[in-house]
C-alpha cells in the first residue's frame, strides 16, 4: 500500500461519479443529457453540477439546443483520462512489483536468483 | 491510494467505456430502421428507371429518408460514437454485398433488356440490406477497446 500519487494522477477525475461521466464520454463523440443520466443514475441537478466541474476544468463541454442538452469530451478531458489511466496501470504495476513494496528479493538481499 | 482503489477505478473506466459503445452501437437495430433505409435504397436505384424531376425527387426523397432514419437511432440510442471507436469492416463488407447484389442484378437486367432494371437492382440490393444488417451490425457492434 502506498499514498503516492504517480504522475498524471488526475485528482479531479479520479472523483467516482466524475470518473464515471469521463469514462461514458471517451468513445463517444458527443452523448445526449438525458443517457448520462440514466447511465449514472445521477439527479439532473447532480448531473449538471458535476459537468460544470468538468466543463470548468476545460475537460467537458456542454452544449444545449432547445430542450435538447449533449455533452462531450473535450480533447483536453480526453488526455488528462488518459494519463490519469496511466498513472493507475502504474501505480497498480508498482503495487504488484516487489522491489516498490519493500519484500526481500534475490537482488536487495544478494541471495543468488 | 492502493492498489485495489487503483484496480477498481481502471475497471469503472473500462466498464463505462463498454457501456457507451454497447449504447451507441447496439447489436441489434430497430426494424423501422432497418426497413426503412432498405425502402431509401430501392427508392434511391430506381430513380434510374425515371427521369427529369421525377428522377431527382426519388433520389432526395431517398436521401432526406436515410438522414432522417439516421438521425431518429441516434437521438433513440443518446449517443454518437467517435469513428475510431467502430469497426469499421463489417460495415465495408456490408456495403460491398449490397453494391454487389445491385451491379449484379442490374447488369444482368440490362443484359435481358429487362424493364425497371433499376428498380430490380434496387430491389434485390435491399434484401440483402435487410438480411445482412443484422450480422453485419451485431459484428460491428462486439466491443472494442479504444482506451
Amino acid at each position: 500500500m502506498t499514498n503516492a500519487r504517480p504522475a498524471g494522477f488526475n485528482e479531479l477525475l479520479h472523483f467516482p461519479v466524475r470518473l464515471s461521466l469521463v469514462s461514458l464520454l471517451a468513445p463517444a463523440a458527443y452523448t445526449e443529457f438525458s443517457y448520462l443520466r440514466e447511465a449514472t443514475g445521477l439527479s439532473d441537478s447532480a448531473l449538471s453540477k458535476q459537468l460544470t466541474t468538468l466543463q470548468d476544468a476545460g475537460y467537458v463541454e456542454v452544449r444545449r439546443t432547445g430542450r435538447r442538452a449533449t455533452a462531450r469530451l473535450t480533447d483536453t478531458g480526453r488526455h488528462a483520462l488518459n494519463q490519469h489511466a496511466h498513472a493507475l496501470r502504474a501505480l497498480l504495476g508498482n503495487a504488484l512489483d516487489p522491489t516498490h513494496t519493500g519484500e526481500p528479493t534475490p537482488a536487495n538481499t544478494g541471495e543468488p536468483g | 491510494m492502493d492498489a485495489t482503489e487503483a484496480a477498481s477505478a481502471l475497471a469503472e473506466i473500462q466498464q463505462r467505456h463498454q457501456q457507451t459503445l454497447r449504447q451507441g452501437s447496439p447489436r441489434r437495430l430497430p426494424a423501422w430502421f432497418t426497413y426503412g433505409s432498405a425502402g431509401g435504397l430501392a427508392l434511391a436505384s430506381a430513380s434510374n428507371d425515371a427521369t427529369g424531376w421525377t428522377a431527382t425527387g426519388m433520389i432526395l426523397t431517398a436521401a432526406v429518408a436515410m438522414i432522417a432514419l439516421a438521425a431518429a437511432v441516434e437521438r433513440s440510442t443518446g449517443v454518437r460514437l467517435r469513428m475510431r471507436a467502430q469497426r469499421w469492416t463489417p460495415v465495408a463488407l456490408f456495403a460491398v454485398a449490397v453494391i454487389t447484389a445491385m451491379i449484379v442484378v442490374g447488369t444482368l437486367m440490362r443484359l435481358y433488356d429487362v424493364p425497371a432494371d433499376g428498380t430490380i437492382a434496387g430491389l434485390a440490393g435491399a434484401l440483402v440490406w435487410i438480411a445482412a444488417m443484422g450480422p453485419a451490425q451485431a459484428a460491428a457492434s462486439t466491443p472494442r477497446n479504444i482506451a
